[in-house]
């Protein structure tokens, strides 16, 4: 190798022995021109032996080339592949978005269906819906605030409504807004009754932040129910609703269901444990009568009984 | 002697790859001319004469498979490698600048006699778009792959000049 040359210095001789060199090469070629040129057919064998010399270089270099272009095309699907895995991780995530907005919508829907028929079920009641904007910052969900207030007709000591059964009443009212004190709330006391044929009268208190003896757990959804044992005949499974005694509350509203009954006390009384029927922790709408049982209703749905029979009186009037 | 024979298998092989899988490389419809960086990288590190004669051979294998009329590929790579032997002789052939102007000044040349013989024989006088088109391109993909191949020549040369030496020292 002439890495460190010194063509340029060489002698004349040389220099012209490069030259002939150089010109008889070019009248090698100038010669293969002409004559492919005017008797090219002659000149397949060599053109065949060519070939023949090139086949196995071809072969070889299509080899590499090949096995370059599979080694590329793994790249290449793995690349593919990664792109791929990263899109579809994209569509399942929003796939998830959707489900849980369905999820969302089907739970919303099913609440709004119940409070439809406790509307319809209790239709003589006046009422409004309104939509639970807020929770009780200790977690306890004993009170909650609706996104309605005075300006909208709503007053203290309101019922209100939610699924198929009692959740509370207005305890605070401002003008946009109101506080819900729950059922299961200590400040909570509902005169309620055993929904049987002769129920007997009970007192249920909100009993959330209860320390259960038992168990030694802080149950926080809970109603309870002190009672002489012996005066009220009350079983676990038994369903309390509201009566007829408490200026707030209208008769009939589901407020629990009897869970667990424990002695307390000397053993004179007993303690009944409420499951409330309304799941507070799964609840966003609820419905608020907006007239006070004892003040309004009472009158007003007398008045409706009585209109009901006058019609019905004369409906009979007026059939042969 | 090995050097030689191992650059004409190296510029068949080129050529092959130019019938070949380049196509697949190509820029705009342009793809380089391995087989001069080949040539031109070999003819500067070893001289006009080993230079010359696998420029002849690799042009004349071109001209065997793919020409109808032999003698221009063969005459033109000779001529390039002759050429790229004899100027910048003083220059240290480490230096990447040294084959990277020879095959710029040889692929321009060789790109306007491809035109003459193919082109403007035929009628076509359009130099400017052809130069722009093809002729530039070539070129300057050509010059991106002689930064790969002369670095390779460089060491095959290298190699193969050892390996001479060892023969040389044996027989003596």
């Amino acid at each position: 190798m002439s890495i460190h040359n010194g063509e340029g210095k060489k002698p004349k001789n040389h220099k012209k022995s490069g030259r002939w060199w150089v010109s008889i090469c070019l009248l090698v070629c100038l010669a293969l021109l002409l004559s492919t040129w005017l008797f090219g057919q002659r000149f397949e064998a060599v053109r065949s032996f060519g070939y023949t010399l090139a086949k196995p270089v071809t072969q070889l270099v299509n080899k590499t080339a090949g096995a370059i272009e599979d080694l590329r095309e793994q790249m290449q699907s793995k690349a593919s592949l990664q792109a791929e895995n990263d899109s579809l991780r994209a569509e399942v995530e929003d796939l998830e978005e959707q489900i849980r907005l369905l999820q969302s919508t089907a739970r919303r829907t099913s609440e709004l269906e119940e409070l439809y028929q406790m509307d319809t079920y209790y239709k003589d009641y006046p009422k409004t819906g309104a939509q639970i904007v807020g929770l009780s910052p200790n977690n306890w969900y004993d009170t909650f605030v609706l996104d309605k207030g005075s300006a909208d007709g709503i007053e203290e000591y309101m019922p209100v409504m939610a699924g198929n059964g009692l959740a509370g009443h207005i305890s605070t009212v401002y003008e946009n807004y109101s506080v819900v004190t729950s059922v299961v709330s200590q400040d909570s006391v509902i005169y309620g009754q055993i929904n049987r044929a002769n129920g007997d009268l009970v007192v249920v208190q909100g009993a959330s932040g209860y320390s259960s003896r038992d168990t030694g757990t802080i149950k926080d959804d809970i109603c309870m129910i002190r009672f002489v044992t012996e005066d009220v005949d009350i079983t676990v499974g038994d369903e309390v609703v509201t009566s007829t005694l408490g200026d707030i509350y209208p008769p009939g509203l589901p407020i629990g269901t009897v869970t667990k009954i424990i002695p307390a006390g000397d053993g004179q009384e007993s303690i009944a444990f409420l499951k409330p029927t309304v799941n507070l922790e799964q609840t966003d709408m609820v419905l608020i009568i907006t007239q006070f049982w004892k003040e309004d209703m009472d009158s007003t749905l007398t008045e409706d009984s009585s209109a009901g029979e006058e019609s019905s009186d004369s409906s009979q009037e007026a059939s042969p | 002697m090995i050097s030689p024979l191992l650059f004409f298998f190296l510029s068949l092989m080129a050529l092959m790859s130019q019938a070949g899988w380049m196509h697949g490389i190509q820029i705009a419809g342009v793809m380089p001319n391995l087989v001069m960086a080949v040539v031109v990288s070999y003819s500067v590190l070893e001289g006009r004469y080993k230079g010359g004669l696998v420029g002849l051979l690799s042009g004349l294998m071109q001209d065997i498979l793919f020409c109808r009329v032999w003698g221009f590929y063969s005459a033109l790579y000779f001529l390039c490698a002759v050429c790229s032997a004899s100027w910048l002789t003083k220059v240290h052939r480490k230096n990447m600048l040294v084959p990277l102007v020879h095959v710029f000044l040889c692929e321009l040349c060789a790109g306007i006699a491809e035109y003459i013989v193919y082109r403007f024989f035929a009628g076509d006088l359009k130099i400017g778009l052809y130069f722009a088109s093809r002729i530039m391109p070539e070129t300057v993909y050509t010059l991106m792959w002689t930064l790969a191949v002369y670095p390779i020549s460089y060491f095959l040369c290298f190699l193969t000049d050892k390996a001479d030496r060892k023969v040389f020292s044996r027989k003596a």
